[in-house]
């Protein structure tokens, strides 16, 4: 956003938060931040759902926030974002519809990787070095209320990344029935299954020398630790866990003069820092003092974003498929090929460079099921691309590229699925799109010879011409192409032709 | 040392501040009814005094509470202390109505006149008016006392018929006028109810012998909660037996003249009352009369005066001015009509997006509350914190909510355990696409017509600081926002601190820079113009920057728990009052702080209230010319000496001689401000 003034309200599970900023030639000055302490996490994680006094509760806070939108005249100019406490209650929906009918405030629920990527987004342009350290190894950790992001990066390469159900609060309403004199020894067990996790996963993380901290946790350790700089050491850190693990939730909050609830979470918080602070090679852990909301009023307003986001995410999408053994020359080739098709035909398909990304992705990703086993490779190639994220996609973008990649076979028919049945109208028309693009380029690989070396498409009155150039007759291909061709017939109502012509010849 | 030594007796302090008030009517420089006038507040300030406070330590007694205040006494032991000081002000009071009576009549302004005078005006006047309205009842056991409300004026009168003598009560309507005035060939009368009353008594009670007659009036405890502030200190004490509270008990019995053994007898039997709890006045009761005094003669009273403003705001369009620099004024010597006037034009300006204030004492017909209503109805956003709880004041309050309800402002009440006492004023505008904010804050209310007779800051401003932490003050008041430990500033110093959070350690922090400095062999200096200063922490602080070598300048109008001036405790320390014309009201702070002078403007007394149960703010001023402004009327106010009482130990005491009264502060800035400041 250039000029003009933009709201983000944030749901979260210890309080709900409201900034609202004014941008004048994309300088972004924050006009007011709101907070109200409500424990929506409470309810979430130890009952599963928002109890009704707490919806009722929340919908007082927002519908007092909608008195700025007045005040300011923002209209749309806004977003307003659940993340977990709302995400993991059954009732979402309910709480949702019943905020917007009773405020006309629209929420919506942001996953976790996503959420994950504003706060590295935000952070990167807070903290200078921030690129630097991506390159010689980042572990990047988002402690919230509800779950703790993690992002193992190196030389761009992302090792790992992962939401985890180790937020503070969380743990803390795990062990609430626990004796307090206890309690850390509870946390401790929990924690620890956390750092195997990520220690058995990301094998590198060894080789790690920076960690950046962010989310609420930081506020709390800041109030406590007062560090004069961006930084915390391990050795302070640790000290501090020692002093006050044994200590009740009140004997803390007098001691520390902190609330009770900060005086609550503080044992989770420390000790999941230690342990995190274990797995790298580092003693010290940096920071930025940015919150949340802030981050996103600068991320929804595209005032942040991540560079060559694209190519990072092929980079790492290949990465990925590397790590499934996939026939690398093959999946770069039907790549090739997608994209060429892909752009080759825009006039017919009119669709966006975004799709252009995830028809790259699929192909990439079409054939790692052979990993686990050569029957119904489909279905493996399906759960093993689900299972990939990134930070900057969302999970929908990751169902899409994951659903083509299902029905990338000739023989499984997509319409006899309820994965592809269920979909909305304009997503089964973009997969069926896309997969008819990627079964042709496929096929022009079939044999994993790379015998076609490149492709031209004409089109004409009788249809569309795909004329491939190789050294030598590629049988397979051609048969094959014939067989994948129909999807293409079906979805844009031209044919699509082969026609060989031969290099060197 | 023991407490008495340490600190002054809360009530006895506040009754020394009364005796100042008295005092004005023998102060050559007051015009002769003004004079008047101060004897009439100090009456109806004692009123209140034995309304709230003396009958918030009789509920002690009656709580059996037996803990010892700040000086070390009992509840019994100061109620004994006030009674002797109160028998003491009465008959100051007394001689002093008697001297001014005689002044008036120099002045052939008769008080009290002779009934003789205007014998057939005044007997037409009661056969008309006044003899209709009254019933008298006669007491007798069939027919005790019925119940006298507060402050009633009543006659008891003795009357015989038949050998028998009679207890007759004559209870003073209200509808009738306490004080009716004939003015005739240059002169004028004024005869009190009561005296008209009397001389026809043998008409009221025909075919009895009048024997005696007592004029009379019992002062109830009054029926106050923990929310009515002057009396929430005692009442928080003893919460727990609140329900014990013996309400509307009889606190004090004034009578004209002393009373025979017999009635004596009656009255405590039946108003349960003590002999130290009678004053028998040799004058009229309820001095607030003398208000009533009032002649078409300049001479006998202040000049007027019109408040003006600084040359550069004149004709200036104050949203402009204020862009390129802040502005201090000094009420009432600055038009506060000025602030009237920008709330006004921000509700009628286009660009205008909201308005938000606190009002906590706003007079009627405020044309304040009239242009925020306005401003709703031209579709601006418009906050407004009200305080309901301000005594006195409820129901005006809660008539003019509504209207701004009506009107569409957004209305909040505060908080349910706190007072808001922070003035606090928002203009949000939009300009050239850009949100620029407005920001006035005072030690006063938003009260046009107190903002005559009081003095105050009213500071205006657009620091970018300053107004983001009104923004989040306002979030914080309207509930719409939980300031983080209610820190209005996330990384950098506040300029403004809150009470209850931080006023007080910030305060603390402050002497305590002053303290480590004289420790160091630097200088260490504060000054600080109060209304009050009861606050052992504070007070304890004080003397021990005192006994490091910081020197202290107190300009504390009214109660003051600190002893000046005593050998060991409080050399370094100096207690000046200053009461005048105009109610002294800001709370201005200076410290000096290593040379960089730092200034506040406060709303917060040095109170355990202020500090502790009022939202209260204190804001830093940085900008120079409002310092500068600032630490010359501190000057000025310790330079005055004609209104000045000086202080040490517990004893007041003026410098100046009669005949050279010296510097008159308040009449300088009368003159002249904008030349002062």
């Amino acid at each position: 956003m250039k000029n003009g003034i933009f709201a983000i309200i944030n749901v979260g599970a210890s309080a709900l938060r409201m900034q609202i900023s004014e941008f004048s030639d994309y300088k972004e000055r924050t006009l007011e931040y709101l907070i109200k302490p409500l424990k929506l996490g409470r309810d979430t994680f130890s009952k599963g759902y928002i109890t009704l006094d707490n919806v009722h509760n929340a919908t007082e806070i927002l519908g007092n926030f909608s008195d700025k939108f007045k005040e300011y005249n923002i209209k749309n100019n806004y977003k307003a974002i659940c993340t977990s406490s709302v995400r993991d209650a059954e009732n979402k929906y309910f709480f949702i519809d019943h905020v917007r009918i009773k405020t006309g405030i629209k929420l919506e629920i942001i996953d976790e990787t996503e959420e994950l990527f504003i706060k590295s987004l935000g952070v990167r342009n807070d903290i200078k070095d921030f690129p630097e350290m991506e390159k010689k190894g980042l572990l990047f950790v988002n402690l919230a209320s509800g779950n703790i992001g993690l992002n193992v990066i190196k030389n761009d390469l992302r090792l790992f990344s992962a939401a985890l159900p180790f937020g503070s609060l969380r743990i803390c309403e795990l062990f609430k029935d626990v004796n307090e004199d206890l309690k850390y020894r509870a946390y401790e067990q929990y924690i620890h299954k956390m750092h195997h996790h990520i220690k058995n996963t990301c094998r590198k993380i060894d080789s790690i020398k920076y960690l950046v901290g962010s989310g609420s946790s930081i506020n709390l350790i800041i109030e406590v630790m007062k560090p004069s700089n961006f930084s915390i050491d391990k050795h302070s850190l640790k000290r501090l866990y020692d002093k006050t693990k044994r200590l009740t939730t009140s004997e803390i909050a007098e001691q520390l003069n902190i609330n009770s609830y900060y005086a609550e979470i503080l044992k989770p918080t420390l000790y999941v820092y230690l342990s995190l602070i274990n797995l790298v090679k580092t003693d010290v852990i940096y920071f930025s003092k940015q919150n949340f909301p802030h981050q996103m009023a600068l991320y929804y307003t595209k005032n942040i974003k991540e560079k060559k986001l694209n190519r990072k995410f092929i980079i790492n999408i290949k990465n990925y498929a590397l790590r499934y053994e996939t026939d690398e020359k093959h999946a770069n080739q039907v790549a090739k090929f997608s994209k060429k098709i892909f752009n080759k035909l825009k006039s017919l398909h009119s669709l966006s460079s975004k799709d252009l990304l995830i028809l790259e992705a699929a192909a990439l990703l079409h054939d790692v099921g052979y990993f686990i086993g050569i029957n119904n490779h489909h279905e493996h190639s399906y759960y093993i691309a689900r299972a990939f994220s990134m930070p900057g996609f969302d999970a929908e973008t990751i169902e899409t590229i994951s659903t083509i990649v299902l029905f990338h076979r000739d023989k499984y028919h997509l319409t006899f699925d309820s994965r592809f049945n269920s979909l909305p109208i304009e997503k089964k028309l973009l997969i069926r799109k896309l997969i008819a693009l990627l079964k042709i380029a496929d096929a022009l690989d079939a044999s994993h010879m790379q015998l076609i070396r490149d492709i031209d498409i004409d089109t004409n009155s009788d249809g569309i011409t795909l004329t491939a150039k190789a050294d030598r007759k590629p049988f397979f291909e051609e048969i094959t192409f014939y067989r994948k061709n129909r999807d293409f017939l079906e979805i844009y109502g031209i044919p699509i032709n082969f026609k060989l012509d031969l290099l060197n010849v | 040392m023991s407490d008495h030594l340490v600190f002054n007796n809360r009530e006895l302090s506040w009754l020394s501040f009364n005796k100042r008030v008295i005092l004005q009517a023998v102060d050559e420089n007051v015009p002769l009814l003004e004079k008047l006038k101060f004897l009439a507040i100090s009456s109806s300030n004692l009123d209140e005094f034995f309304m709230v406070r003396v009958g918030g330590l009789l509920d002690h007694i009656a709580a059996g509470y037996t803990e010892k205040d700040l000086s070390g006494l009992t509840s019994s032991q100061q109620l004994k202390e006030i009674s002797a000081e109160c028998h003491n002000l009465t008959s100051i009071q007394s001689k002093l109505y008697y001297d001014l009576k005689q002044r008036c009549a120099e002045e052939k302004i008769y008080i009290e006149a002779p009934i003789q005078k205007n014998f057939e005006w005044i007997e037409s006047l009661f056969h008309e008016e006044i003899f209709p309205v009254i019933s008298p009842v006669t007491l007798g056991p069939a027919n005790p006392f019925p119940f006298l409300a507060n402050l009633r004026l009543c006659i008891l009168v003795k009357i015989k018929q038949n050998d028998k003598i009679y207890d007759s009560l004559i209870m003073i309507p209200e509808m009738l006028d306490r004080v009716y005035n004939l003015k005739k060939n240059g002169r004028s009368y004024y005869y009190t109810v009561e005296q008209i009353i009397i001389t026809f008594l043998a008409t009221i009670y025909k075919g009895y012998e009048i024997i005696d007659s007592f004029v009379f009036r019992i002062t109830r405890n009054a029926d106050l909660s923990l929310q009515d502030e002057e009396v929430e200190d005692l009442l928080i004490l003893i919460e727990k037996y609140l329900d014990k509270r013996q309400k509307s008990n009889a606190v004090r019995l004034e009578v004209n003249k002393p009373l025979p053994q017999d009635l004596k007898r009656k009255f405590y039997e039946f108003f349960n009352i003590t002999d130290s709890h009678i004053y028998e006045l040799n004058h009229p009761l309820d001095l607030t009369f003398l208000f009533d005094i009032s002649e078409n003669n300049e001479k006998y009273y202040y000049p007027g005066f019109d408040p003006v403003l600084p040359d550069d705001v004149k004709f200036k369009d104050l949203f402009d001015y204020l862009k390129t620099k802040d502005l201090t004024l000094y009420r009432p010597y600055h038009d506060f009509g000025l602030i009237g006037n920008f709330v006004q034009q921000a509700a009628d300006d286009r660009n205008v997006l909201s308005i938000k204030m606190t009002l906590y004492r706003a007079n009627e017909n405020s044309k304040i509350i009239e242009s925020l209503a306005k401003a709703a109805k031209n579709g601006k956003h418009v906050c407004v914190v009200i305080e309901l709880k301000a005594r006195f004041d409820e129901e005006r309050n809660v008539e003019w909510a509504k209207r701004l309800e009506n009107a569409g402002c957004i209305v909040t009440y505060g908080f349910m355990n706190l007072k808001v006492h922070a003035k606090a004023l928002l203009i949000v505008r939009k300009e050239n696409g850009k949100i620029q904010r407005y920001v006035h804050l005072s030690t006063g209310n938003y009260n046009e017509k107190t903002a005559g007779l009081y003095t105050d800051i009213d500071y205006l401003t657009t620091d970018n600081q300053i107004t983001e932490e009104t923004v989040n003050l306002f979030n914080y008041l309207m509930g719409y926002s939980d300031i983080y430990k209610w820190k209005l500033s996330e990384n950098t110093e506040q300029k403004i601190t809150t009470a209850p959070n931080s006023l007080r350690e910030k305060l603390m922090e402050l002497i305590d820079e002053e303290i480590k400095n004289a420790r160091k062999g630097k200088k260490g200096h504060i000054i600080a113009k109060i209304n009050s200063l009861y606050d052992k922490e504070i007070t304890l602080k004080l003397y021990e920057a005192a006994s490091a070598g910081v020197k202290i300048e107190l300009i504390v109008r009214g109660i003051c728990s600190l002893k000046p001036q005593v050998k060991g405790l409080s050399e370094n320390i100096t207690v000046k009052s200053i009461v005048g014309r105009f109610l002294e009201h800001p709370r201005i702070l200076y410290f000096l702080s290593s040379g960089s002078h730092r200034v506040f403007i406060s709303t917060a007394d040095w109170m355990v209230r202020n500090m502790d149960r009022r939202v209260e703010l204190l804001t830093e001023i940085e900008d120079k010319e409002s310092k500068k402004f600032l630490r010359k009327l501190l000057q000025d106010n310790l330079k005055d000496r004609a209104k000045s009482w000086y202080m040490k130990d517990d004893k007041y005491f003026k410098l100046n001689q009669k005949n050279n009264p010296g510097y008159n502060y308040q009449e300088e800035y009368l003159t002249d401000i904008n030349n002062i400041l």
